[in-house]
This record gives structure tokens, sequence and C-alpha cells, in this order.
């Protein structure tokens, strides 16, 4: 057995820097995709989160959340894709700022 | 606290997925952004394992960094026009940029501050066979079980809504 030497809080401290990127360049990019991706990448530090805090407690559950977080982000890709698909089809554009007409 | 191998393999592991993780963000081409993403996915599997979550590593190299990154790379192909500026700077964006910056910053400052003032206690022991494959197994199939039935709907409906929204209506 493994007794884990670094500190729960450097985990968390990684989560948080590499969610904070994701958010970046959720809020920086204009391409559909990267944006897209950049939402991988914030729920990929969640995820990270959740296996530390599953280590610290000793509990299993926190890997049946990254599971379940998991299988979220593959139908959530798998439906966003299509519509970045259909809606370029439409406009012939992936650019967000092209694609105001959902403005309220 | 020495220099074990452990902190060693935690700090490049870190580094290396900060900084594919700031490639994601900067570079221009969407593809090299996407290749960049699935370093990052490789260097967070190792992080997991570490943390002796090893079939959750499994999973995220083989969800994330094959399956989900595919599905990009091909969307990519499908749909990109190489010769278009990416970022198009107007007064407006010029304007934005910094105040979004500044707004991310502070989130994380404030995420950072709030993980400062709890100090966490020391961590649990793990049990015998923490993070494989017959643990989860067992939590799923005895707490979870709803959950996991539930996830194959959610599935099915991801499928039956990409084909959906993707499939071409006839020329009426």
């Amino acid at each position: 057995m493994i007794t884990p030497t670094i500190p729960v809080e450097h985990y968390l401290y990684l989560s948080v820097i590499l969610f904070s990127i994701g958010a970046a360049g959720v809020l920086i990019r204009r391409n559909a995709i990267v944006v897209f991706m950049c939402i991988e990448l914030m729920l990929n530090a969640a995820n990270l989160a959740l296996v530390t805090f599953a280590r610290h407690h000793g509990d299993a559950a926190g890997h049946i959340y990254v599971f379940l977080v998991m299988a979220v982000a593959a139908a959530e890709v798998a439906v966003g894709l299509a519509i970045i698909i259909a809606v370029f089809r439409q406009r012939n554009a992936v650019n967000v700022d092209e694609l105001q007409d959902l403005h309220g | 606290m020495g220099l074990t191998p452990e902190i060693l393999l935690f700090a490049l592991f870190a580094v290396v997925s900060i900084v594919s993780a700031i490639l994601v963000v900067a570079l221009p081409d969407p593809v090299k952004s996407a290749m960049s993403l699935i370093v990052s996915f490789f260097c967070l599997a190792c992080l997991f394992l570490l943390q002796s979550a090893e079939l959750i590593a499994v999973l995220e190299v083989l969800v994330y960094a094959g399956a989900i990154m595919v599905l990009f790379v091909f969307v990519i192909m499908l749909v990109e026009k190489r010769d278009e500026p990416i970022i198009r700077p107007t007064l407006s964006s010029r304007i934005a940029l910094p105040v979004k910056l500044g707004a991310v910053l502070v989130i994380a400052y404030a995420l950072v501050v709030s993980i400062r003032s709890a100090p966490l206690a020391g961590s649990a022991e793990l049990p015998e066979g923490f993070g494989s494959v017959t643990s989860i197994g067992h939590e799923f199939f005895d707490n979870f079980l709803f959950h996991f039935e539930f996830t194959s709907i959610l599935l099915l409906v991801g499928i039956v809504g990409a084909v959906v929204v993707t499939k071409r209506k006839k020329a009426s």
C-alpha cells in the first residue's frame, strides 16, 4: 500500500489553476470548437479535485462521480459538436462572434 | 519531506499539464490546440495514477484522449476554414478582454484563499484495493446502481440527439 506524501492542497491548487485556464479560454477564444475544448479542460480540473478528495477520505464514491462526469462529457461532446456542425452548414461559420441571432 | 520520486513525478506532470493547458488557449490553430489538450489529458491520467485511481486513469486515456478527442479532430477537419484570422480585434473586444481575464483571476484567487483558510486534516488510510476495478464495481452495484443505469439512458439520448441534430433535412 502506498502512503501518499503529497499534500492534498497541492492537487487542489493544480485543479484551480487548470480550471482558471479553461475558464479564461472560454472567455477569450472565439472559435466554438476551441471553446468546447476549454470546457473539457474545466471538467477535467473538476475530476482532479474529485479524485483528490476520494483519496483524501479513502472513499471510492469520488471515483463514481468522476465516472459519471466522463459519461456526461461524452454525451455533451457528441451533441455539442453535432450542433456546431449543423450551425456551420447553415451559416458557414464557427466563430461565436458571427452567430449573434440568439441574443436575447 | 525530501525529494521522493512521487514529488518529482507530481511536479513534472503538474508543470506539463499546466503548460499544455495554456497552449490549448494560446495556439491559434485548433488542431494544435487539440493535440496539446491530449497531452494535458495524459498528464492528468498520470496524476490520477499517483493518487492510486487506476481505473479512472485508464478511463481518462480511453474516453478523453481516445474517443472524445478523435471526435474533436474529426469535427475540426469537417468545419475548419484555415485561412481566416482567429481573433479579430475590435474596440469592444479590446476592452472586454482585460475585464474578463480580471474576473477569472479574481475567481481563481477567491478559490485559492478559500482552500487556504480551511486547512485539511491528514489523509485517511486507503482501504485495500482502493481505486481498482473491483472496488469501483462494488461501489457502483452496491450504492450507485440507479446512477449507473441512468448513465446508459443519458448516452442513448446523446447518440439519438447527435444523429437528429446533424441529419440533413430533405429538400422540400
